[in-house]
């Protein structure tokens, strides 16, 4: 774990084309990791086609997503793309296709 | 998007205790204000008393802070009655930060609210809300004032976020949004370091802040707040608009134009509220004053037919609340 984390990073420092290093399916899984974990919901209750909203995700809760993103990604993002991209599916999507800011 | 699906019982834990933070806040912004300004009245007898610097700190900052409220929060943010450059928009976002009225698109989403069901089901601060009779007009009055910020169901319904997506996706604007706890720090703040400058102590901090702060938000709060409880309930109308707003001359000073809430109910989308020569409208003098400066265009008025059609055959003064 650790340790493809530290892999993650020099790969991610090294390469220029950063954000294409994770697919859709790998940051869809990750949010819905930290989202359940952040908004106290059970393993398995959040669902990728479903707005933030419906969960109660307020501003400071998508700041703090999109920061912990960012450090997870190793790339800038701004921090109202949950509202521009109202839900994991495509929040998720985004991000694969290397999109950063609004 | 998709059909909603009924609360689990974790989503409505998490309901409950958003509710809860949310009432501990209204907590804060309604008694902070109010304790602080306590506090200034009772150190008057222990010679704590303001002077000039304290007077022009006050109408200073209401002039910046709640002037930005009304004419950028309310006329060009939540109305888009004028458009405005970027620097302007940033100005006022954030000046109108520092009134202690909530976060900005939270303030925006609530406020489009009230004028898409003023005083009628799902008005976040009717005064109508609270059941008939005087009993009704009283409890009303303080819900529209403010008990309404209290209660999650109506300052945070479902939803509410629907209403100011328009700013929720402009990232300036948002980063602006989220910071409100340091804008409210800040019209503290500021007083205080002006006055601990300005007298070169620490008992001039102190002036600064009761007087320039607290004392300066308390007012200001109240008057903004008389809008949405004493300008739902007394004073005249003029026009046939479906719900109960009224204008109140003695509100349109300290309201930068607003105490003409009817006329506002009227035509939401007007950059001036004053809608005949002797109505005087000091947020649409500021917001000439940008205009000739180039920050701010294309105000929006109605026209004097438009005016003229939608005013009831003679002007009648209502006095007295009305059962809803
Ligand atoms: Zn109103
Ligand atoms: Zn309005």
């Amino acid at each position: 774990m650790a340790e493809s984390n530290v892999a993650g990073k020099i790969e991610l420092a090294s390469d220029s084309q950063q954000s294409t290093t994770r697919s859709k399916a790998e940051i869809q899984a990750w949010m819905i990791t930290h989202l359940e974990e952040a908004l106290e919901l059970d393993p398995g209750e959040l669902r990728a086609d479903e707005s933030f909203d419906r969960y109660g995700l307020d501003s400071t809760e998508a700041v703090n997503l999109m920061s912990s993103l960012e450090d997870w990604l190793g790339v800038e993002l701004e921090p109202n793309l949950p509202y521009e991209y109202p839900t994991i599916d495509e929040l998720a999507e985004h991000l694969a296709a290397g999109g950063t800011g609004g | 998007m998709t059909e909603a699906a009924l609360p689990t019982p974790t989503q409505i834990r998490r309901i409950e205790r958003v509710a809860r933070l949310d009432r501990r806040f209204a907590w804060v912004t309604t008694l902070l204000p109010f304790l602080g300004s306590v506090a200034a009245v009772g150190l008057l007898f222990f010679g704590l008393v303001p002077g000039a610097i304290e007077l022009i700190l006050i109408a200073v900052l209401y002039i910046l802070i709640t002037g930005a409220q009304e004419i950028g929060w309310h006329r060009y943010f939540a109305h888009r009655s004028y458009e405005a450059t970027r620097p302007l928009q940033i100005a006022l976002a954030a000046l109108g930060s520092m009134a202690f009225q909530g976060p900005l698109i939270w303030w925006v989403a609530t406020h489009r609210r009230h004028h898409e069901c003023t005083d009628a089901p799902g008005d976040p601060h009717s005064p109508y809300s609270r059941g008939p009779g005087w009993r009704g007009s009283v409890r009303g009055f303080i819900e529209g004032h403010s008990a309404w910020t209290f209660d999650g169901a109506r300052a945070r319904p479902d939803g509410w976020s629907r209403y100011a997506k328009d700013l929720y996706r402009d990232p300036v604007i948002f980063r602006i949004h989220y910071r409100y706890f340091t804008w409210m720090m800040l019209s503290l703040a500021i007083p205080a370091l002006v006055g601990a400058i300005a007298h070169g102590s620490a008992r001039g901090a102190l002036l600064g802040l009761l007087w320039g702060g607290f004392v300066r938000i308390f007012v200001s709060d109240h008057f903004v707040r008389a809008l949405n409880s004493v300008a739902h309930m007394f004073g005249a109308r003029r026009f046939d608009t479906g719900e109960q707003s009224r204008n109140n001359f003695w509100l349109v000073i300290p309201t930068f134009g607003q105490g003409w809430h009817h006329n506002h109910h009227a035509f939401p989308r007007s950059a001036t509220t004053g809608l005949e020569s002797w109505q005087i409208d000091p947020g649409l003098w500021m917001i000439r004053a940008l205009e000739r400066i180039g920050l701010a265009s294309h105000l929006k008025e109605p026209s004097r037919a438009l005016i003229e059609a939608r005013r009831l055959d003679k002007t009648v003064t209502t006095a007295g609340p009305r059962a809803a």
